[in-house]
């Protein structure tokens, strides 16, 4: 029964939703409050889930687990983080420098990282799925495009190379609008099967 | 058989009393032989001829108890009772006529007075020919050849060695022996063996070696008196069984005494081989011919390795031991040999089929003894056959080497790992990744490359128009949304455009949803010196907080909290221009497009995005829902020149390189394994 008025409160909510949408203007004010509840809610969510984390983290430290130096770093850094938002405000420069400062060159490292994880996966996709069309279709489009991304052809004075270089640059448009076809479909039969319930019954 | 239990013999070598039914001394263990001595037979088990048989029937005949009675009645019936009266009729005395025979005779007076009793037995031994008697006399002889042959078998158990085995030189007699008769392979194994191995050899082949070494052989009937030739024949041949024993079992054996000047070799056995005898039945050659020896049957390796040992075999089947031994200790019944009638040779024929029987059934035994000792030393492994020592069905031989295999593989992972570490895999990331930095290091050291000359793109260009559009006074909306992991690439497309509407005079408003473009968006700010106040707005919500600023009105009862937050509050998009939306992920930009744009379809809408994005973003710069977009290296003027140009192109040429390995490694990999399956076919 508990599942059910989860689901009926879903579904109810969604629904409306929908209607303020389409009967706009009548129900935009309708839909500005519930859109601000939502929002609410999101952020409290937002503070339940890193209080949990904090949490957690902590419980990882008190016990002695295997790997809570990183722990230990990830509280330091929210602490010092939280402190000195609260203290200098969010607007200071510089508290925003100083942690550009810091999270710029770790992303960009764990970028760098994913461009490495992708080379080996290049050299492994042969050996672990063989000779097949799909990897082999895959290696000669990767061949072309990073050789046409590497700006040595003259197609500024080559009008038919422009011609030819800009045909085959439009052609991750096509895998690029079955991709987003896909994930349209996805995202609609998702949220019906939210509205209808059907994920909780089939779970 | 109280007269026989209150008997005793008396030992001709201690002169301990003994019970009669004793084969051996109770104090010095001789043998008495006496008590197989039986009436007309020798004591050395000399079989009687058939005249000593007649001549024991004649007697019988001419007892005197038996020809009291029938002389009175009939002067034949003294030959239908020799048998019956014959331990009787050995005494003579007519005072000592035992009580059964008084019986007989009282019997014989009340039924049967008028003699009709001894005329009907009379009549029948009248009726069989003489023939009969004959056939009685070889039933007598079986009779008293099989007495013989068991009273041999004893008193072969119960034979003491008489002679020393070894000589002076520590080599045994037999061994001698065999070596006299195997000179040249005798010869090849001395060449063979070097000076340490012969040493080794001559240490390893002690006595009590040899002595285990036989009652391996022999099994468990292992007796040190009953050494035979083939045994040791065989144990000569297999070194290798000699050095599979080990000190302890030698020392937990016991020690026989071996006396001094014995051999269990006769003599005349392989001096001189009679080539002159008939074939005999056990001949080997008839063996090999008719039936298969057993030792062929096993195909053991170790049989097959000692031809020589199959050679005495047969030296063996065609003189046999026992006899030759007999006749070796006994010469003077030699002269009586010529004496045996023809049933009697083919008595002997008989006896020697059985005796080649019982070699070739002793041998496999020991054979197949060696084979369990050797299996029970050796472990087992996959490889080596299950070679059962009993009689097992095919079934039963394929579960045990399946047993055998789950044994062998116990402790073992035979299920794949699916993603098994090797540090093979890990050595070439790490080589991937040395090069990789190399590449790009060199690069930004070598410094930006020369200006690509790139044309500019379409989408490219119609950001290009509309932004040029715009004039002084009117509203662009940035909308910031990327992570600091893109800023670099994201800032080096946005700055340029950002200054250029800042030199016309459009006012610039920022917004973002992400807490992280707080403090990134500071690099895409302009500079003060046009005069307007730029800051970055938060809109919490990420998404839905866009959308109720723009597709919500005002509630009658007054501001709702994000209204409060951003400032102008719903009217975000009223007073706009233009947006353009900065971001690294094209999931934002299309959602914009599909959820914010639809409530402002006049309001136009740019992008800045990463090259990653570019295919994804495409589609809506083609559908007109996207007005024009920069990404990648969208070309034209001062888009061209990067300052990480060089080594952008580095890591495309790095990514090739790795791409071509991968193929070519593949290609090896399958043609290793094309290889293989050729040369396994």
């Amino acid at each position: 029964m508990k599942d059910r008025q989860a689901v009926v409160i879903a579904s109810v909510s969604g629904i409306l939703f929908l209607a303020a949408l389409f009967f706009q203007p009548i129900t935009s004010s309708y839909l500005n409050v519930v859109l601000n509840w939502a929002i609410v809610l999101t952020a409290i969510t937002l503070l339940v889930a890193i209080s949990n984390l904090v949490i957690t983290h902590l419980r990882y430290i008190a016990v002695g687990r295997r790997g809570f130096l990183f722990s230990l770093v990830f509280i330091t850094a929210f602490a010092a983080t939280f402190v000195f938002g609260i203290l200098r405000g969010s607007d200071d420069i510089q508290y925003l420098r100083w942690i550009k400062a810091i999270q710029v060159p770790l992303e960009s490292a764990l970028l760098g990282l994913l461009a490495l994880v992708m080379m080996s996966a290049a050299i492994k996709i042969f050996r672990v799925r063989g000779w097949s069309i799909l990897t082999v279709s895959f290696g000669l489009s990767a061949l072309l495009f990073l050789f046409l991304n590497l700006g040595f052809l003259p197609i500024a004075q080559n009008s038919t190379l422009f011609v030819v270089v800009s045909t085959l640059q439009r052609l991750p448009v096509v895998g690029a609008r079955g991709l987003l076809i896909g994930a349209a479909l996805g995202a609609v039969i998702a949220a019906l099967r939210v509205l209808f319930g059907q994920v909780v019954e089939n779970e | 058989m109280s007269e026989l239990a209150d008997q005793l013999r008396t030992c001709p070598n201690c002169g301990q009393q003994n019970a009669m039914h004793s084969l051996k001394c109770i104090r010095c263990g001789e043998v008495l032989e006496d008590l197989f001595v039986f009436d007309d037979i020798d004591a050395d088990g000399q079989e009687p001829t058939p005249e000593s048989i007649s001549g024991v029937l004649a007697s019988l005949n001419e007892n005197d108890l038996l020809t009291d009675q029938t002389e009175t009645e009939s002067s034949d019936t003294t030959e239908s009772q020799p048998i019956e009266g014959d331990e009787e009729g050995r005494s003579g005395d007519a005072s000592q006529t035992p009580d059964w025979l008084e019986r007989v005779r009282e019997r014989t007076r009340k039924e049967d007075p008028s003699g009709e009793m001894v005329k009907g037995g009379q009549a029948m031994d009248k009726r069989r020919a003489a023939g009969e008697r004959s056939q009685v006399d070889q039933a007598f002889d079986e009779v008293i050849q099989r007495i013989r042959e068991q009273s041999e078998k004893e008193r072969k158990k119960t034979r003491k060695m008489e002679t020393n085995l070894v000589d002076e030189d520590g080599v045994p007699e037999w061994l001698r022996r065999i070596r006299e008769l195997h000179p040249a392979h005798e010869q090849d194994a001395k060449q063979v063996l070097t000076g340490s191995q012969d040493e080794n050899f001559d240490d390893e082949w002690t006595d009590e070696e040899l002595q285990e070494l036989l009652r391996r052989e022999i099994g468990d009937e292992y007796n040190p008196g009953e050494q035979t030739v083939f045994t040791n024949l065989t144990s000569s041949n297999n070194p290798e069984i000699a050095e599979d024993q080990s000190e302890e079992e030698s020392e937990s054996l016991p020690k026989y005494e071996i006396p001094r000047d014995f051999h269990n070799i006769p003599d005349d056995d392989f001096d001189e081989p009679d080539n002159t005898k008939p074939t005999k039945p056990g001949n080997p050659e008839l063996l090999d011919k008719n039936e298969d020896p057993p030792e062929t049957d096993n195909e053991g390796p170790d049989i097959e390795a000692e031809p020589e040992t199959g050679m005495e075999v047969q030296n063996l089947l065609e003189t046999p031991p026992d006899f030759e031994d007999e006749e070796s200790e006994q010469p003077e019944e030699e002269e009586n040999e010529e004496k045996f009638s023809i049933t009697e040779s083919d008595q002997i024929e008989n006896e020697l089929e059985e005796h080649a029987d019982e070699l070739l059934l002793e041998r496999e035994e020991s054979e197949q003894a060696e084979d369990r000792e050797k299996k029970s030393l050796k472990p087992l492994s996959t490889e080596e056959q299950v070679v059962p020592d009993l009689l097992l069905l095919r079934d039963q031989r394929d579960r045990a080497q399946v047993l055998t295999n789950i044994i062998e593989q116990e402790g073992h992972r035979t299920i794949p790992v699916l993603h098994e570490k090797n540090r093979q895999s890990k050595l070439g990331r790490l080589i991937l990744a040395l090069l990789l930095l190399a590449g790009v290091i060199i690069s930004l050291v070598l410094g930006p490359g020369e200006d690509l000359n790139l044309p500019l793109s379409q989408p490219a260009g119609a950001l290009q128009e509309k932004t040029a559009k715009l004039q002084t006074g009117d509203v662009v909306l940035v909308v910031l949304d990327y992570q600091a992991a893109t800023s670099s690439e994201i800032e080096e497309l946005a700055k340029p455009v950002l200054d250029a509407l800042s030199h016309q005079g459009v006012s610039l408003r920022f917004v973002t949803s992400q807490p992280v473009d707080l403090w990134l968006g500071e690099e895409l700010l302009p500079s003060n010196d046009t005069g307007f106040a730029v800051k970055i707005e938060f809109i919490p919500g990420g998404l839905l907080g866009y959308l109720t600023l723009t597709a919500g009105s005002s509630p009658d009862w007054g501001m709702t909290p994000i209204e409060r937050v951003v400032s102008d509050g719903t009217k975000l998009l009223d007073e706009t221009s233009l947006v353009m939306i900065i971001s690294d992920s094209p999931d934002f930009v299309r959602n914009w497009l599909e959820q914010i744009s639809p409530w402002h379809p006049d309001l136009p809408t740019l992008a800045i995005s990463t090259s990653l994005s570019e295919a994804l973003i495409l589609p809506y710069f083609e559908s007109g829902q996207l007005s024009g977009f920069l990404a990648g290296h969208p070309g034209g003027e001062g888009q061209n020149q990067q300052a990480n140009q060089r080594a952008w192109q580095v890591g495309m040429l790095i990514m090739m390189v790795v791409l071509i390995l991968g193929m070519i490694t593949k290609a090896e990999a399958d043609a290793a394994v094309k290889d293989e399956g050729h040369n396994h076919a």
